[in-house]
């Protein structure tokens, strides 16, 4: 038994008359400190499995089970940077607190949080005057901010553009690096998938079709050839 | 502008696009017409005394203190009643807005209700309450309740799915949800409503104080007619349109001030 077990999870929707069945059978494990990409077409099941482990879904069968009993503390980042349009980028970052005692919220944390991630000087900004990649920047503060031990994210940069998503790869990276959190990340940029996680698993329909462990050295270089041969057979995984 | 304004034309030049850009302009055409007309007699003085007349009223209102006496009775009643029904409408749409069978149940009723005009009520309500405040009350809970209530509910179902889902994610109770993230995402809707009901509750009240009461500017206005002193209705007319406008603006100040969240400053 792992850190992280779901067995043989199935999800239906219903349909019109009938259902649709977005996982069917999938199972995967992890141990702590992992960094898994989940990758796949669109409909393959990656998002629901997300949501069905964050808690926002339940699931039609099938079981997720953690080798530390209870489940973690989880922290997520959707592919919508989500903040409180009401609150300013020190309080949304500090959002898991909100709701507990005033004297208990860890200003602390939050200012490290700003500082690593390059938001200080934004710390009393909205989010309306933020640009979308500091926007996920705040998303991403917020999810650490909670200290999780499980942290999902569900194409978080699926809409930055070319740079400002390199910039914060390369963040998440560092952070892995530092912290060792256990890492689901959502996504069907294969280059990515590549770049960051130890592991990718491949979903077609509904079920793992493919993993495959990632065995280069971190930081990877995208012009590694190794690097490159992996994401084309990724590729061909996934286009078949 | 600086060396402009120092000459006499460049200040004339301000003085016109200040006047140009407040949108005080008709007002202002409006007050020479009403001074001219009266001053070369274009109508009787009985129908529509000049504004000289009006403000000396005015002054003299002012002085015995009969203006300030009516001001504040129908502005108590605004602020009792505008409370009351501000109370009892957001309870009742945050309930119906979280609870939605509750909704459907009440929905026909209040569409019922909605549509009758507080005044129509008038009768039925002297009957019951007195001219005294009580009716007066009611009439402004009644104007206030729907605007309120309905921007509320709008505000409380239109609350983003994906914040509710962050907040259920970072552990928030449902009680938590609601006061951290339902309400704070519905306050500009609820600032609307309360904006809206506060003009409608000051116009049927002015309604009420014309038809029965003993003190308030519908009151003073009545008074005035049965002592066929137009000036001092033109006071009240006056005095009622400039009061509406101070707490509509007040309101819609506060909203602007409260929820911006910072859309008017620069982007980063």
């Amino acid at each position: 038994m792992s850190w992280f077990d779901a067995v043989d999870i199935r999800k239906e929707y219903p349909l019109g008359d009938g259902v649709k069945v977005a996982l069917d059978g999938f199972s995967l494990s992890a141990p702590r400190g992992d960094f898994v990409s989940i990758i796949g077409r669109s409909g393959s099941g990656k998002t629901t499995f997300l949501r069905i482990v964050a808690g926002l879904l339940e699931k039609t069968s099938g079981e997720i089970r953690y080798g530390g009993g209870v489940p973690p503390r989880i922290g997520m980042v959707f592919q919508e940077p989500r903040l409180m349009p009401w609150l300013t980028v020190e309080k949304n970052v500090l959002f898991a607190h909100l709701s507990r005692n005033r004297k208990a919220i860890p200003y602390d944390m939050a200012k490290n949080l700003l500082e690593m991630l390059g938001l200080s000087l934004y710390k009393d900004a909205y989010p309306s005057q933020l640009s979308g990649g500091m926007a996920q920047r705040v998303a991403l503060g917020r999810a650490l901010c909670r200290e999780p031990e499980l942290i999902l994210m569900d194409e978080p940069f699926g809409s930055l553009d070319y740079f400002t998503r390199r910039s914060l790869q390369e963040e998440i990276l560092r952070l892995y690096m530092r912290d060792k959190k256990t890492i689901f990340l959502v996504t069907h940029d294969v280059d990515e998938a590549v770049a960051l996680s130890r592991r990718v698993v491949v979903l077609d329909q509904g079920r793992v079709s493919r993993e495959i462990d990632i065995d280069l050295e971190y930081p990877r270089k995208r012009t590694n050839p190794a690097f490159a041969a992996t994401v084309e057979m990724i590729l061909s995984y996934i286009t078949g | 502008m600086g060396k402009d304004s120092a000459t006499g034309k460049g200040k004339r030049e301000n003085i016109a696009s200040a006047i140009w850009n407040t949108g005080v302009a008709i007002p202002l055409v409006v007050l020479i017409f009403w001074h001219q007309g009266s001053k070369f007699g274009w109508w009787s003085a009985y129908l529509l005394p000049g504004p000289a007349v009006v403000m000396r009223s005015f002054f003299s209102l002012l002085e015995s203190g009969e203006l300030s006496r009516n001001i504040v009775s129908s502005i108590v009643r605004i602020l009792k009643g505008f409370s009351v029904s501000s109370v009892f409408a957001l309870a009742a749409a945050f309930v119906c807005g979280i609870y939605r069978p509750m909704l459907r149940q009440l929905s026909p009723t209040l569409e019922f209700l909605r549509h009758i005009p507080p005044m129509a009520t008038i009768p039925m309500l002297i009957l019951w309450f007195g001219i005294g405040e009580a009716s007066k009350l009611v009439i402004i809970v009644m104007a206030t309740f729907f605007p309120i209530f309905l921007n509320t509910v709008q505000g409380v179902s239109q609350c983003d799915r994906g914040l509710l889902e962050v907040a259920r994610i970072f552990g928030y109770t449902k009680a938590q949800s609601l006061r951290l993230v339902v309400l704070p995402s519905s306050l500009p809707y609820v600032l609307t409503g309360m904006r809206l009901g506060l003009g409608y509750s000051w116009r049927s009240l002015i309604a009420a104080e014309l038809v029965a009461a003993s003190s308030g500017l519908g009151y003073m206005i009545l008074d005035a007619e049965q002592l066929s002193r137009p000036d001092v209705i033109m006071v009240g007319i006056l005095v009622i349109g400039f009061l509406g406008s101070v707490m509509d603006f007040s309101l819609s100040y506060a909203t602007a001030r409260f929820t911006s969240y910072g859309r008017n400053d620069v982007v980063v």
